[in-house]
């Protein structure tokens, strides 16, 4: 077992309903790691779990060698663990720009003290700004918004929102990437540049991702691990080869056919 | 002034994607003007605009206070009653207990700290709705404001000798110390724009055109010259107008330059999102009521001194001028939208018509009614701009 990030024994109910059943994994550091399970399947709600939503019944949740099951977002966040949405969740009325920087945020230090010194050129606001920017700039130009820096985020197209996300979640500098349907609502090829970008991510940028797809070619292609599950519990874990073999995978996902 | 610069200033106007709100309020205040002054000859008079100088910096810094909650999404309804009890306070130890005025006023800073830091902490761990918890803070405030003061009028000055709690919105600088203000204020502007025009440039950022900043600079200043010379026609520019400046500047650079203003805007536009972005919402929460407190108790000093006296119905309904003046200025009460010049702009809007309403004798019953349609006005131009725009 590696120590990265690992899942042991996590149940989350609701009401009568087994949401997540003693689900075990654990993923290594620097890979890609995507879970895939049928509608309903406990997917989201694990996302749930792991980004502090919600708190799981019972089991742990071990990230870097520190449990953080039970912690508040914003805690998760600073422990270096950011995520995006399947619906969207962004700031609309802000721009790009302001998206991205809002994510620099917590690694921030000024105060109100610094911000009425910021006129000089050289105050530590100023040149905390300038660091910040630059951060934000340079992913702006890996996931090639430069267009989109100044525009409000309501007022751009689907795809380019679903960008701005990973850009925004990319800007907190997370060791763990939780990406959640990042290819749906796009084109083919949107879906083919986000297939780069998230290779990217990974190899340029060290981060590791943890993603639910149910694109299964780009799951296929993408990742270095799969976990199947269905009714909260694991059916099959392995290489993509592996999952896809798997009659219940194959049985409960992707049919029978 | 060069013809061109003017037409320039104009075109830049019209081509710009200003929105009708951003008009609107101008036009609003120049209509709502020109009305008062044909109605009565006294509304442009030097001695009135100073009185309404002095009523705008009191509904102004409370309305700057309630911006600091309205961004994140929330509201506070209490501040009226937070104004009149917190005065009292400080009256009351002035007057009846002989306290020192700026010992009063820590003690009111203090009181007005605690009290909202509580609502603050109430609204965003317990998750009761602000709406509810300021309502009873209105009616809790307002009970312990009378009890206080024990339902009878305590002057503000103790043994018919001036002091500083008074001087709030009495005091008035020499005509000198106003053109200095204007000096300094003037080259305050004018350093931070060239400022911020070459750190914009030097990120690679879009510069305005020079031209039109050259202009709102003197379009700006001019207005501020006029303001001081008016009111250095009567008695000079009152302590309170700068207390204003002071508490705009601040909020100005708490809201836009420092992380924690950034996060109001981000939890009013999108909580979760927010609380995903590592943004600690509940702290900032709390922090904003608690700054809110220690306006509360700021606006609650200067209106009782303007007031004369702590009686029972100092403070009544001004959360409410607050959250028009707000509004009006563009904020949205869903949080995420609004900014500190629209909101003096709106304040103006709000006293303008009340010292306008008292100027004509408007019977206090009508003043209820068209201060209530205003509120709701403003409101239901809010809704209708918020449902049209594409965010």
């Amino acid at each position: 077992m590696n120590d990265f990030f690992t899942v042991t024994g996590l149940t989350r109910t609701f009401g009568g309903v087994v949401a997540i059943d003693a689900l075990d994994f654990a993923q290594k550091k620097g890979s890609i790691f995507s879970i895939i399970g049928p509608n309903g399947a406990g997917k989201t709600t694990l996302f749930n779990c792991i980004s502090g939503i919600y708190r799981p019944d019972s089991g742990e949740i071990c990230f870097q060698g520190r449990r953080i099951d039970g912690l508040k977002p914003d805690a998760i966040a600073r422990h270096g663990i950011a995520r995006t949405f399947q619906n969207l969740e962004l700031f609309f009325r802000m721009t790009t720009m302001e998206n991205l920087m809002l994510g620099r945020h917590i690694h921030m230090r000024t105060n109100i003290w610094h911000g009425l010194t910021m006129f000089h050129k050289n105050s530590t606001a100023a040149r905390e700004e300038a660091e910040h920017r630059e951060k934000v700039e340079h992913i702006i130009d890996l996931l090639d918004l430069q267009s989109a820096r100044d525009v409000p985020v309501g007022a751009l197209p689907y795809g380019r929102q679903k960008l701005v996300e990973l850009g925004r979640a990319l800007a907190l500098e997370p060791s763990l990437l939780l990406l959640d349907e990042p290819s749906a609502g796009m084109t083919s090829d949107e879906r083919q540049d986000l297939f780069f970008w998230i290779k990217d991510i990974q190899q340029e940028l060290g981060v590791s991702i943890l993603m639910i797809e149910h694109n299964m070619q780009m799951v296929m292609d993408i990742s270095d691990r799969v976990l199947a599950i269905d009714f909260g519990k694991k059916l099959v874990e392995g290489t993509p080869e592996e999952v896809a073999a798997h009659p219940e995978v194959i049985k409960a996902y992707l049919g029978e056919d | 002034m060069p013809a061109h610069l003017v037409r320039n200033y104009w075109e830049h106007i019209i081509n710009s994607k200003l929105s009708i709100r951003d008009f609107s309020i101008g036009i609003a205040l120049v209509l709502i003007w020109i009305f008062f002054a044909l109605q009565s000859d006294k509304f442009l008079s030097p001695r009135n605009l100073s009185l309404l100088f002095i009523e705008l910096s009191v509904t102004a810094t409370l309305a700057l206070g309630m911006l600091l909650v309205l961004l994140p999404g929330m509201i506070d309804l209490s501040v009226g009653s937070g104004v009149g009890l917190i005065g009292g306070i400080a009256s009351v130890l002035v007057f009846h207990h002989h306290v020192p005025a700026p010992l009063a006023m820590t003690s009111g800073v203090l009181f007005g700290l605690a009290v909202w830091s509580l609502m603050g902490l109430l609204i965003s761990s317990q998750r009761i709705p602000a709406f509810i918890i300021t309502l009873g803070g209105l009616l809790v405030f307002k009970g312990a404001f009378w009890l206080i003061i024990r339902n009878a009028t305590v002057p503000v000055t103790a043994g018919n000798s001036a002091n500083m709690y008074s001087l709030l919105t009495t005091w008035v600088f020499p005509e000198w110390a106003g053109y200095l203000l204007v000096i300094v204020t003037g080259s305050g502007l004018v350093l931070a724009k060239i400022r911020s025009r070459s750190q914009q440039k030097q990120y690679g950022f879009a510069v305005e055109d020079a031209e039109l900043t050259f202009l709102k600079l003197f379009v700006s200043i001019q207005a501020l010259l006029l303001m001081v010379i008016v009111l250095n026609q009567f008695r000079g520019v009152p302590l309170s107008l700068v207390i204003l400046g002071v508490l705009t500047f601040l909020i100005w650079v708490i809201t836009n330059h420092t992380p924690f203003g950034r996060y109001l805007y981000a939890i009013g536009d999108n909580e979760e999102a927010a609380l995903l972005s590592g943004i600690p919402v509940n702290k900032i929460i709390i922090g904003a009521y608690t700054l809110l407190g220690a306006i509360v108790a700021l606006t609650g000093f200067m209106q009782t001194a303007y007031a004369g006296a702590s009686t029972t119905t100092v403070g009544d309904l001004m959360e409410l001028d607050a959250i028009a003046a707000c509004v009006i200025g563009g904020t949205s009460l869903k949080g995420g939208r609004g900014t500190v010049t629209g909101v003096l702009f709106g304040a103006l809007i709000m006293t303008s018509l009340l010292n306008g309403m008292t100027l004509l004798a408007v019977s206090p019953e009508l003043k209820y009614i068209a201060r209530g349609s205003v509120l709701i006005l403003a409101v239901w131009m809010d809704v209708w701009l918020t449902r049209r725009s594409p965010t």
